[in-house]
């Protein structure tokens, strides 16, 4: 198991994981940060707000391992124009 | 006899039992040397197990225990956050097994009670046993309560309910000092007590934080405005019933 932790940038400024979670590898790591963004762009869609400028650091200790924007966690179809 | 370092902590579950039915000191003694031994679980243990039938009851002297389930997915629902002078390990009446493991969420210290020895205490005492029946409607209420907050409050409003009800939870049992308590379990379980995400726990606590609220740091829990928190919760401590009148 590896220690990874959660930071997420965007807006309104950073969120910094000084807790982390127990994860097998990096993949799981990976899918542990999308369902995370998704989870909160959710809450945000429910107040009437999506904001898709941010993204989420995966970090090993302090060394980066992945940085997700928020745009790739979820499939966008927008109207033409 | 019970080594004196746990006395107090015992009176925890005692305090919880007398908050609505009074115990005359026989009962309360009885109670006492029911105990038949005392066990440290370290934070992350599993100590029951669900299907089995375990021979001791456990009454919580020290710490923060989850019930919880796991699903296929690897999510994992923590059902109720189990505070000192709670008792655990009761089995189902229909299967006559555990219906949940329970974890250890923080370091726990735990009073075990052969379930024999139990089942007399029940039977000796009606006093004893209608405040034991007091209790698991306690729970019962409390777990009401979890339905509201997880089928229609959101994650703002979850975290505040939690907040505002270990409050008057461990304050029944002398664990709070002014407004603060300690809380030393992670915010990975904190979200699988409230269904979020710990990214998204971790964002809330912010939030409430930044809103004068509360502030959740070094494992304490220290409320600034409980009136608000109380509001923004929608938090009624009726269902709490600790025998009380409230204002």
């Amino acid at each position: 198991m590896t220690r990874y932790f959660f930071d997420m940038h965007n807006g309104t400024g950073d969120l910094i994981d000084d807790e982390g979670l127990d994860l097998p590898d990096v993949d799981a790591a990976r899918t542990q940060a999308v369902e995370s963004i998704r989870a909160v762009l959710s809450a945000e869609v429910l107040e009437g707000a999506l904001d898709l400028t941010g993204y989420l650091q995966v970090r090993e200790g302090q060394t980066d391992v992945l940085a997700i924007p928020y745009a790739e966690a979820l499939a966008l179809t927008l109207p033409d124009g | 006899m019970p080594p004196i370092s746990y006395g107090n902590q015992i009176d925890r579950y005692i305090a919880k039992l007398t908050a609505r039915t009074p115990l005359s000191t026989e009962d309360i003694a009885a109670v006492r040397s029911t105990i038949a031994s005392f066990r440290e679980v370290p934070a992350g243990r599993t100590f029951l197990e669900a299907g089995t039938t375990p021979r001791f009851v456990a009454v919580l002297l020290e710490g923060f225990a989850g019930p919880f389930r796991d699903l296929r997915s690897g999510a994992r629902a923590i059902i109720d956050l189990a505070v000192s002078g709670d008792l655990l390990g009761c089995t189902s009446p229909l299967s006559g097994r555990l219906d949940l493991s329970v974890q250890a969420l923080s370091p726990c210290t735990l009073a075990l009670i052969e379930s024999a020895a139990f089942e007399r205490l029940l039977a000796g005492s009606p006093r004893f046993a209608e405040a034991h029946r007091t209790a698991l409607d306690l729970e019962a209420a409390i777990l009401r309560e979890r339905v509201v907050t997880l089928g229609r409050r959101n994650a703002y409003q979850r975290l505040a309910t939690v907040f505002c009800e270990l409050y008057e939870r461990l304050r029944l049992v002398g664990l709070t000092r002014d407004m603060s308590y300690d809380f030393p379990v992670s915010q990975a379980d904190l979200g699988n007590y409230c269904g979020i995400t710990p990214v998204h726990v971790n964002r809330t606590l912010r939030g409430l934080r930044e809103s004068r609220l509360l502030t959740f740091r070094a494992n304490r829990i220290e409320i600034h405005d409980y009136t608000q928190l109380r509001k923004l919760a929608e938090f009624d401590d009726s269902y709490l019933h600790f025998g009380r009148a409230r204002a």
